[in-house]
């Protein structure tokens, strides 16, 4: 880069900078009060815990009557072990694919999503 | 010009104390968005939107960056979303409209609106939010490639490609002067 060149890029720069600080002067905004900000804090918190444990109920009462289905098929076939076994493995497999579904649908959907 | 933040493990912080920290960031978030956006009632919403997710995803911020960055980063992620979402609905603002609007509020708020800002108009909102991150507050391409979900690579050159188109413009304006 030549001598002009950077010192134009310099002026581009500072009045870029400078297109900015007047456009945050001209804008300016004042926050909520502090109360404001606690109830709102305090809500949305609630509302993630709620979420996360109506999310843990589903998961368990899909998981219970799937493991005790489980119990009760293992003791049933008791005779029958290939029976028994291709079960647990289709089980397994389905839950793999569903694993692995999930995890492209949110490899896919990274980019859109929020830290 | 990025503001301190606090470097504490935010897993643990109190509802006052997340309530002072978003409080203490609301305007520079806004301000942030108010520059990409180029729209008062846009950066509104989106500043708003922004302090839920973090209040949201504050036990995924660990510290090892400022708390403004990630307040960044999220605003950054929103916007981006936005913009892909009416890409896809294909209910895209009319920015023609909304930019004159912003003009006139802008110059009824008593600042000038000046060849640059006019520039900045111009250029699309995915443009210009690369240029304000690096030009305005200083992050690396790589921190901004980290934002945008961008290689670095891609950023600098899309950085390089705006300054020179509104280096182009701006000097024609300003040699027209």
């Amino acid at each position: 880069m030549t001598r002009p060149d950077r010192e134009n890029e310099e002026k581009l720069e500072q009045a870029l900078k400078q297109a900015w600080d007047d456009l945050e002067a001209a804008y300016p905004i004042a926050p909520a009060h502090p109360e404001v900000w606690n109830v709102l804090v305090r809500e949305q918190r609630k509302n993630v815990r709620r979420k996360l444990w109506r999310d843990l109920l589903v998961l368990w009462s899909v998981a219970l009557p799937f493991i005790a289905g489980m119990m009760l098929l293992g003791r049933g076939f008791s005779g029958f072990f290939v029976i028994f076994w291709s079960f647990q493995a289709l089980s397994a497999g389905i839950g793999i694919l569903v694993l692995l579904s999930e995890i492209r649908k949110r490899r896919n959907k990274e980019p859109a999503a929020y830290e | 010009m990025v503001r301190s933040g606090k470097n504490s493990r935010a897993g643990r912080i109190k509802d006052a104390e997340l309530a002072n920290l978003l409080r203490e960031h609301y305007a520079f978030v806004f301000h942030y968005l108010l520059k990409i956006t180029m729209d008062r009632s846009i950066a509104e919403d989106m500043t708003q939107e922004t302090m839920i997710r973090a209040i949201e995803k504050i036990d995924r911020y660990d510290g090892s960056s400022k708390f403004s960055t990630w307040l960044i980063t999220i605003g950054t992620r929103l916007f981006l979303d936005v913009v892909r979402r009416r890409k896809r609905e294909t209910a895209i603002l009319k920015e023609e409209g909304r930019m004159s609007a912003f003009q006139w509020e802008t110059s009824s708020r008593g600042a000038e609106w000046t060849e640059l800002m006019a520039c900045l108009e111009k250029m699309g909102r995915e443009e210009r939010m690369p240029i304000v991150l690096k030009h305005y507050y200083g992050f690396t391409y790589e921190e901004i490639g980290e934002m945008m979900a961008l290689p670095a690579g891609t950023v600098k050159s899309r950085i390089h490609h705006s300054i020179r188109k509104i280096r182009e413009e701006w000097g024609d304006d300003d040699a027209t002067r």
